[in-house]
């Protein structure tokens, strides 16, 4: 994704760096314009199967990227993507591949992510492809997201063509992996490709089987315009870019075109392909990928998965768009200083125009202020989000615990949905409380599937199936309360299996549950924005882990600071922070000051993201302490 | 250009079981080498100075160790070097730390005609058992002596060091030890918190459980009831351990606090170049610390350095903050706009009010102060008003402000 994440700092201006927008392109070799020479598709893999290296490797072979330029995860150009080793964002690359049989193709790749939060993501950018490459690690062989990321290619009736990864391991049962493949995933391995995208090995073989088993795009160039947006985001230079596959037709540079949702009429101000940096063309044609430039500044106008078509000619159908993306978890983010409120607004919106997947409303809490209720597809996402809008926008925030989506049902019949933990409705007025299940299936080896089981029954779940993929690898499937896994499920099943889990969920619907609202009281005053919601027979100990975890996050102050946690009127656990009644360091001479300005850095530490409640300092730890309590 | 010189003087008779000060025991025969040495640390930086002599030097500091283990003549050359090469005139302050017993009434008086302006004595406590407790060289009678003939030999000022937190120490024994202080007619007295400090044997004793010492509350008696008593007495407290009656404040202690530069001369000591460093907001440099090694490096016709730190803006806006705010003065906004290109009072509006309504700080036309009744917790507060500059939002104009000041 061009642009992102290379937004220019909080107000600071540079002149000298001009924004090297297109190269002119370098003529026939991109203008492939043979429909039959069109290959789209898509890298799909389990995290951390080598998808992000074999796409490294395509772009190395077929030149476009060369030895000097080459960085690992060349297609995560966002600074956190790096970082983190993952892919956020769809992305996608125009390659020119000469096959054996002597021509030229243009293969458009389309890298996507692998997280299970990002999985609308994955579903997006497979509608503009044929085909994809099934990556599987040769040594892990098949996981959870293998299996999810089959689902959403069978959905969309794309060709798969497996690959195995990482064969020159050491570990790698390239037999057994097929056999689960074949077995299990029910893809055909007859065309298997034995690959290491690390030695370079089968990265050819990769290609050549794009070109003959992916078919072209059957799309009619003499037919009415008919383009889908992938993807849309803001660049602060260019306006909107649209990512799009154009379906028919041909969309050409100054085309006057309309939005099929909002018959808003626009004029195509460039076009271009990103090989891979952006590279201008005259002329998107039916069945090509490509970036559309309209000179909108509207975010709203290029709706994900709208049909975009010509003024003069329009068709008649819109294509088939997108699910709208599920916000999973809910938290508040706050300013630290409430003058930063507009900015922050300022900063949801425009960070909103590069992630249709957040949705986000102004909410107000007595103890934090005025601030935002943001939904996210999962604690990743969420954290992605935050920490985006710290870097990019630099804003100090305060994020409260994420929750769940829960359904309220009251006397009267009425329902509510509850996205925070202080709108549970009064006892007297609430009829029963439904919390969200999924059905997870996850893929262990079967030494470790006694510790899966135990973990999944302390976490409320209920046993759906077992199937055994091979003598050694099994795959289990729970009926789970969402709230218990989003959080720190994923991390105690890595370490309860050594890490060799792997897991998929899906939403499956509401269930009514005995829950309860657990409130936290600093110095007398409850925080809102510390209650949650809990299972009645966890409060009690819930309430003890929070009060004592809670004790540890929150500094000593200048006054003594008990910390209660109540259920309705009823204190079920408390703790005292006492006050400190001398804090100053005796000495500084000359000597001294850099060994005292150290130690300021580290008690300062976390200072500047905490919030004042009622004069008592709460820094940001203690508002996730609840996803700590198990520590 | 450094406004003051601190000597370092690593040698004591004994050593204290708290102190980590570099200091060693029977290396006295060392003394003429290691002036000499110090002579020639002082040549090397003045010929490093573009002019050394241009304006007088505001202060000169002999700290230690025991400086007065020196004899008068070393001391007397030294500061003639010091003079021809940098420039002393009637307006330095030429301090000389002396430890009870250590010296006679001639020795003082002899220090006095070299031009040792202030005395600052290591009396520490007027209890015999407190100085046991702390492996004091000395009794009581021994201060009481050193007191009497440094009077005599009127010295400019007299300062006297007072230590409270000591193991078996009581209120009351407190408040007799600031009594004798503030009446032996010293008018400059530094009041220190014990400290326990890494490697001493005093952290060795704590950690083994051996060395009860008094809890915060009867610590925070004990400087409340010391913040009283120097007020009712006349003494300002100018900084957070420090007091002095009008005009006896610590020059040389203030250039620390003010960010001015200084040179730091012998084994182990610090000095700093104010506008020096990579980002021209200051270089803190560091001698190699033990003596021989120290002597030697000097013989090469090297700067004895054993490190060196340029300030990068953030360090130097803390230490700003940490230096600037322990002081009664506090934060001066227009020297702090000279150095940083903003005035953080202006920028930091409402989050220092915020502070002022907590009761932490102080804002007013000229400075930023901690709060009278907030000097118990400066540590705090430091804190506090630090961190307001790591906030993103608040970074970013702040470099932003100081770019092109560090560029010109």
């Amino acid at each position: 994704m061009f642009g992102a994440g290379r937004r220019p700092r909080f107000g600071v201006s540079s002149p000298q760096r001009s924004y090297r927008l297109f190269r002119s392109a370098p003529g026939s070799e991109l203008a492939l314009d043979k429909q039959r020479h069109i290959r789209n598709f898509a890298i799909i893999a389990h995290v951390d199967h080598g998808k992000s290296t074999l796409a490294d490797r395509m772009l190395e072979v077929t030149g476009l990227v060369g030895d000097r330029e080459m960085k690992d995860q060349y297609l995560d150009s966002m600074e956190l993507e790096r970082e983190r080793g993952i892919t956020i964002k769809a992305n996608t690359v125009r390659l020119t591949y000469q096959a054996k049989d002597g021509e030229h193709y243009q293969l458009n790749l389309i890298d996507t992510p692998g997280h299970v939060d990002f999985a609308y993501e994955v579903s997006r950018s497979l509608a503009a492809c044929e085909g994809v490459l099934l990556v599987v690690d040769a040594a892990q062989g098949v996981e959870a997201q293998t299996l999810a990321n089959v689902y959403l290619a069978l959905e969309n009736d794309l060709e798969m063509i497996p690959v195995l990864n990482k064969v020159d391991l050491p570990g790698a049962e390239p037999e057994l992996v097929r056999e689960q493949i074949e077995d299990h995933v029910g893809v055909d391995c007859s065309h298997l490709v034995l690959a290491s995208a690390k030695t370079g090995l089968g990265v050819e073989e990769c290609l050549e089987a794009v070109v003959k088993q992916i078919p072209p795009p059957s799309g009619v160039l003499e037919a009415p315009l008919q383009v889908l947006i992938i993807d849309s985001w803001y660049d602060s230079y260019l306006g909107v870019v649209c990512l799009v596959r154009v379906v028919h037709g041909v969309l050409a540079k100054r085309q006057k075109i309309m939005m099929m949702s909002t018959r808003n009429q626009w004029e195509v101000s460039s076009l271009a392909v990103k090989a891979p940096s952006p590279v201008e063309v005259a002329e998107l044609r039916a069945g090509e990928v490509g970036l559309l430039i309209t000179g909108i500044k509207d975010i709203a106008e290029t709706r994900v998965g709208d049909t975009v078509t010509s003024a003069l000619h329009p068709c008649e159908d819109v294509l088939d768009g997108f699910k709208d993306p599920q916000q999973m978890v809910y938290a508040g983010l706050f300013p630290i200083d409430p003058s930063d409120y507009d900015a922050l607004r300022d900063a949801l919106s425009k960070l909103a125009l590069n992630d249709a997947a957040f949705s986000w409303q102004p909410e107000t809490s007595e103890a934090l202020g005025f601030g935002f209720r943001c939904g996210f597809l999962g604690l990743l996402h969420m954290e992605i989000v935050q920490e985006r809008l710290e870097r990019e926008y630099q804003l100090d925030l305060i994020t409260t615990a994420p929750n769940v989506v829960y359904q309220a049902r009251l006397k009267d019949g009425s329902e509510e949905v509850i996205r925070r933990p202080s709108d549970v409705p009064d006892p007297l007025k609430l009829q029963d409380l439904s919390e969200p299940r999924v059905m997870a299936r996850i893929h262990v080896p079967n030494d470790h599937v006694g510790s899966v089981i135990k973990l999944c029954e302390e976490k409320r779940g209920r046993q759906s199936g077992m199937e055994y993929l091979s003598s050694t690898k099994v795959v289990v499937e729970y009926d789970l309360p969402f709230a218990e896994i989003v959080f720190d499920f994923y991390d105690k099943l890595k370490s309860c299996t050594r890490g060799y889990a792997s897991l998929d969920y899906e939403f499956t619907g509401y269930e009514v549950a005995p829950l309860v609202k657990l409130d936290v009281l600093v110095r007398g005053n409850p925080v809102d924005a510390l209650s949650l919601i809990c299972h009645r027979d966890r409060a009690q100990t819930t309430g003890q882990k929070l009060t004592t975890k809670l004790k540890e996050f929150i500094p000593r102050q200048m006054y003594e600071v008990p910390i209660q946690a109540a259920i309705g009127k009823k204190v079920v656990a408390r703790t005292n922070i006492k006050a400190f009644r001398k804090n100053v360091t005796a000495k500084c001479y000359g000597g001294d000051i850099s060994r005292k300005r150290k130690l300021l850095e580290k008690q300062k530490k976390g200072k500047a993201r905490m919030k004042l409640v009622g004069n008592v300092e709460i820094p940001q730890e203690a508002f996730f302490a609840v996803l700590r309590i198990d520590e | 250009m450094a406004c003051g010189i601190y000597l370092h003087i690593p040698f004591c008779g004994r050593r204290c079981p708290y102190c980590d000060f570099n200091t060693y025991t029977g290396m006295e025969s060392l003394i003429p080498d290691y002036m000499q040495a110090v002579r020639a640390e002082l040549q090397l930086h003045a010929a490093q100075e573009p002019n050394p002599a241009g304006e007088p030097l505001r202060s000169i500091y002999f700290g230690g160790g025991t400086p007065s283990l020196l004899p008068p003549n070393e001391v007397g050359r030294t500061l003639e070097s010091i003079h021809k090469l940098y420039g002393i005139d009637d307006q330095t302050e030429i301090s000389f730390e002396v430890n009870p017993g250590t010296v006679d009434g001639a020795r003082l008086s002899a220090y006095r005609k070299l031009g040792i302006t202030r005395l600052s004595l290591g009396s520490q406590s007027f209890r015999d058992e407190q100085l046991a407790v702390l492996g004091r060289d000395h009794s009581v009678a021994q201060t009481r002596e050193t007191i009497e003939q440094a009077l005599k030999c009127d010295f400019r000022s007299l300062s006297v060091d007072l230590m409270y937190g000591v193991t078996g120490q009581q209120l009351c024994h407190w408040r007799a030890d600031l009594e004798q202080a503030l009446s032996c007619g010293a008018e400059h007295l530094s009041l220190y918190n014990l400290t326990i400090e890494e490697g001493t044997p005093y952290a060795r004793l704590r950690a083994e459980g051996k060395l009860p010492l008094p809890n915060e509350g009867l610590l925070r008696d004990m400087y409340i009831s010391a913040l009283e008593e120097t007020s009712a007495r006349g003494f300002e407290r100018y900084e957070v351990s420090n007091f002095a009656r009008t005009d006896h404040s610590c020059r040389h202690n203030r250039l620390y606090w003010e960010g001015r530069g200084w040179l730091g001369l012998g084994a182990g000591a610090h000095g700093f170049t104010a506008k020096g460093g990579a980002a021209g907001l200051g270089r803190r440099w560091w001698n190699l610390r033990l003596p021989r090694k120290y002597m030697s490096a000097v013989k090469t016709g090297h700067l004895p350095w054993a490190g060196s730190e340029d300030l990068d803006l953030r360090a130097a806006i803390d230490e700003e903050l940490l230096l600037s705010l322990r002081t009664r003065r506090g934060l001066r906004r227009e020297r702090f706009a000279e150095r940083f290109g903003f005035d953080p009072a202006v920028l930091l509006k409402n989050s220092l009010k915020e502070l002022s309504e907590e009761a932490l700080i102080q804002v007013d036309s000229q400075a930023i102060r901690v709060s009278e009744g907030s000097v118990i917790i400066t540590d705090y507060a430091v804190q506090r008003v630090a961190s307001l500059f790591d906030r993103r939002s608040v970074w970013a104009i702040v470099s932003q402000h100081a770019e092109p000041r560090r560029a010109g």
